[in-house]
């Protein structure tokens, strides 16, 4: 009985460290893989290329990693991302003003984040009630977006280069795009850890209800982490536009999908308070490597969503299996 | 030999190497009533699930009318004559009693369910615990009384049933519904069934029970004849001390200041014109039958509920609450009948859930402190005696003692002064009880006022300085503790 008891424990230690740090295994696992079967992966210029590949990703996920913190799910960020791109570039062809552009951008997704965060306010929402009040909403920001563009391709001012140098130029080597994601994680981070109104998204994702009767207005944090989603999905459309100098309604189409990969894998949970940006990160990596290396292998595009799934599939199997050794016996 | 339907020998069981049971014996005669009793955590619920085959034993043996059995699942026990009915009640709310109780094996006819004998079949289960009900009624129309009657008939209804085990089946249940119970616990002994109960109440096990296992710390301490017993000898057995005084005494502190009045507070449909005051170091205790309305007295106060009319005092000055964060900005707060869902992020940490009442108190030059968290959270730990592995340790692991503990922590961090206890030792054992009354009485001795729910009377009449008698949405007396009787308790509330 004795030994049967130690085995126990070890296969514990050693399992309870795999699920923990799912997506950090499935990085080096990556690298691994990559650096043997992937010619040319461990070169600057690939890295270099893997670091503003994750750029649109990266910031979706911090916006997605937000609102799953507190509960959420918010599937009309790939949405939304087209009506900014839309509106941003309209504006900008116009004005001339980048700032004018990205005010603008900034506003609507806001607004749909507004929209999303005050239907669930009104109905009081559960956490599964945002996956239709979100849905319906990506459907208001598709229609919105082709309302706005009559279904047009949208071309970028070819005068306006200082904003496609947004996504054009680099620091010390690095894209710019590539900054502004960290500078953004680093700045979420500091105020998921560091503020009140950050831990207090924690505490309304753990227990909504118990928030409450702690004097926290649950569904007004809801509502805050669906706007802050929301100007994600604006930054993204951003540096999409900037790097593509074009947008039309099929522009963010289903990237609010990997987003939400990229917020599972990395083993973000809602009300965890281990949480937070460095999971999103890890998340972030681990799909762009995965990308970055079939794409190098010449692997199929299909091929490579069905691989992404799979991966999803198996971050929730690890999740589960941690949420049952987390409970009590 | 041949009269012990059930024996148990030297069975143990670890979880992740800890050790939940730890050669525990004990034997059952055909038709008795065997009380189980324990603290929490003392291993009677792992007891009955490996009896139930929901958990595998590591070693030992069980033995049915003599002859050794192996329970390796629920249906193999089943088999063997052993139902259970769980202290959360399993019973799916959209479906019909017939379909409950006969779920997963409804009689059938030509491939089709045989609806006629599902009634039948079910009508006679519901009479043999001598209940008259519809069993086409739907579960989620009855009350948790009601539905526990249910699982008792489902488990009876499987025709081989000869073992009962009832972990807990009076914790929700008002004095008139456990009083039904036991009347049907009492035909079944009768008809030769043996139960084994578990129950936290202690008064209702002298009831009932025939014969009495203390469980302390995984091992059984002694099984002994229940007449006889005091309710002090069973309560020094399960902790391993003698208590002295189940509520223990306490200066004199309430005065005469008024720091709550609450006038004419209505809600149409819980309760009217309610009016009280509650003094400074004073315990007021709302007592009254279950649905009576207490609890959406005091969530009406706390600003959780809507109020339709009626105003209230804080130090003499009207104040409004139309939130909790308004009743906590005002010294009010309110610690939950359902510690679980309403007072607890359990998936969270010890420390985080004693900061989530009063974030802002983190703050140092606008930046939430990781040192000064723990410095208010080791500090809080230490006062209420929290038994925990660390400040890190996840709430929903403690036992319901020390979430309690927890919970008050979290409101001993805020500036309130009026607490608002809404059965505060529910589900909690009794060495953990007692410590819940003493920090009630250090509340009122350091200056706050509480005010105390409880469905225990003794327990209110026990704690309280004054007792507010609650009566259908009304209050029906207010009556100074010293002086009264359980039966003017009585009086009033029905």
């Amino acid at each position: 009985m004795q030994k049967n008891n130690v085995m126990i424990k070890k296969r514990f230690d050693v399992g309870w460290f795999a699920v923990n740090n799912f997506g950090l295994i499935l990085i080096v696992l990556m690298v691994v893989f990559g650096s043997i079967f992937a010619n040319n992966f461990l070169t600057i210029d690939n890295f270099r290329n893997l670091a503003s590949q994750i750029v649109i990703n990266g910031i979706l996920t911090i916006g997605f990693s937000v609102v799953y913190i507190i509960d959420g799910f918010d599937l009309s960020q790939g949405n939304v991302l087209s009506a900014c791109a839309c509106v941003a570039l309209t504006i900008l062809n116009g004005t001339h003003n980048i700032l004018w552009a990205f005010l603008a951008a900034a506003a609507i997704g806001i607004f749909f984040g507004f929209a999303n965060g005050m239907i669930g306010k009104v109905i009081k929402s559960d956490g599964s009630d945002s996956y239709l009040i979100t849905l319906a909403m990506s459907l208001v920001a598709l229609g919105f977006a082709y309302i706005w563009t009559k279904g047009l391709n949208i071309q970028c001012d070819s005068e306006m280069t200082s904003y496609r140098n947004i996504a054009r130029g680099n620091i010390l080597g690095i894209s710019n795009t590539a900054v502004i994601l960290v500078v953004f994680l680093v700045i979420v981070h500091f105020v998921l850890r560091k503020t009140a109104i950050g831990r207090k998204l924690y505490y309304v994702g753990a227990n909504k209800k118990a928030a409450f009767m702690g004097g926290i207005n649950s569904h007004n944090y809801r509502m805050y982490a669906f706007m802050f989603s929301g100007f994600c999905a604006a930054l993204a459309a951003i540096v999409m536009t900037a790097r593509t100098g074009s947008a039309n309604p099929m522009t963010g189409n289903n990237y609010e999908t990997d987003a939400a990969i990229a917020t599972i894998v990395g083993g973000n949970a809602p009300g965890d308070s281990k949480s937070g940006m460095l999971r999103a990160l890890f998340g972030v990596l681990c799909l762009g490597l995965i990308r970055n290396i079939m794409n190098m292998m010449n692997v199929d595009a299909n091929i490579q969503t069905v691989v992404k799934c799979i991966i999803l599939l198996v971050a929730l199997y690890a999740l589960s299996v941690k949420k049952s050794w987390g409970g009590k016996d | 030999m041949q009269d012990y339907i059930l024996e148990v020998e030297n069975i143990s069981k670890a979880f992740l190497g800890v050790k939940a049971l730890d050669q525990v014996s004990f034997k059952i005669k055909k038709g008795e009533v065997h009380a189980l009793v324990g603290e929490n955590g003392a291993g009677k619920s792992t007891l009955m699930k490996i009896l139930n085959g929901n958990y595998k034993k590591d070693q030992g043996t069980v033995k049915i009318d003599g002859k050794e059995v192996d329970i390796q699942n629920p249906n193999d026990a089943k088999a063997h004559g052993i139902s259970i009915i769980f202290q959360e009640l399993n019973l799916v709310s959209l479906l019909s009693i017939a379909e409950n109780i006969y779920i997963g094996r409804l009689p059938k006819k030509n491939g089709l369910v045989d609806w006629k004998k599902l009634y039948e079949d079910t009508e006679l289960a519901l009479k043999r615990i001598g209940y008259d009900i519809d069993p086409g009624t739907k579960i989620g129309t009855l009350s948790v009384a009601q539905r526990q009657m249910i699982e008792i008939a489902r488990a009876l209804s499987y025709p081989t049933t000869r073992i009962l085990l009832m972990d807990e089946p009076t914790a929700t249940l008002t004095t008139k519904e456990v009083e039904i119970l036991f009347e049907v616990v009492r035909s079944l002994k009768k008809q030769g069934i043996s139960v084994i109960f578990i129950s936290h109440k202690l008064e209702e096990l002298f009831e009932i029970c025939d014969t009495l296992t203390v469980i302390r710390d995984g091992q059984v301490i002694e099984t002994m004849p229940i007449e006889g017993l005091t309710k002090d000898d069973v309560t020094s057995k399960m902790i391993g001390r003698e208590i002295t005084n189940i509520y223990p005494k306490r200066k004199k502190t309430h005065t005469d200041e008024v720091v709550l009045k609450v006038e004419k507070l209505s809600h149409k449909d819980a309760y009217r014109d309610i009016s009280f005051e509650l003094h400074k170091g004073e315990v007021l205790g709302m007592a009254g039958l279950v649905g009576a309305g207490r609890t959406e007295i005091a969530r009406g106060i706390f600003g959780i509920d809507y109020k339709d009319s009626g105003d209230i005092y804080i130090n003499g000055s009207k104040v409004k609450i139309n939130s909790p964060a308004d009743a906590i900005k005002y010294g009010i707060c309110y610690l939950s009948e359902d510690r679980k869902s309403e007072g607890l992020m359990g998936s969270m940490s010890v420390k985080h859930n004693i900061s989530a009442a009063n974030v802002e108190k983190l703050l140092v030059n606008g930046v939430l402190s990781q040192k000064k968290e723990e410095e208010i959270a080791n500090e809080l730990v230490e006062a209420l005696k929290v038994k925990t592995s660390g400040l890190e340790q996840t709430v929903f692991n403690l036992s319901g003692g020390n979430m309690q503990k927890v919970v008050l922590a979290k409101w001993l961090n805020t500036n309130v002064d009026i607490f608002i206890f809404d059965e505060p030792t529910r589900g909690i054992d009794v060495g953990a009880k007692y410590e819940i009354y003493q920090l009630i009485n250090r509340l009122v001795e350091q200056g706050k006022s509480v005010i105390m729910i409880s469905s225990e009377l003794p327990e209110v009449m026990g704690m309280s300085d004054r007792l507010l008698v609650i009566q259908r949405g009304r209050i029906a007396a207010d009556l100074e503790v010293e002086s009264m009787t359980p039966n003017d308790f009585i009086k009033y509330a029905i």
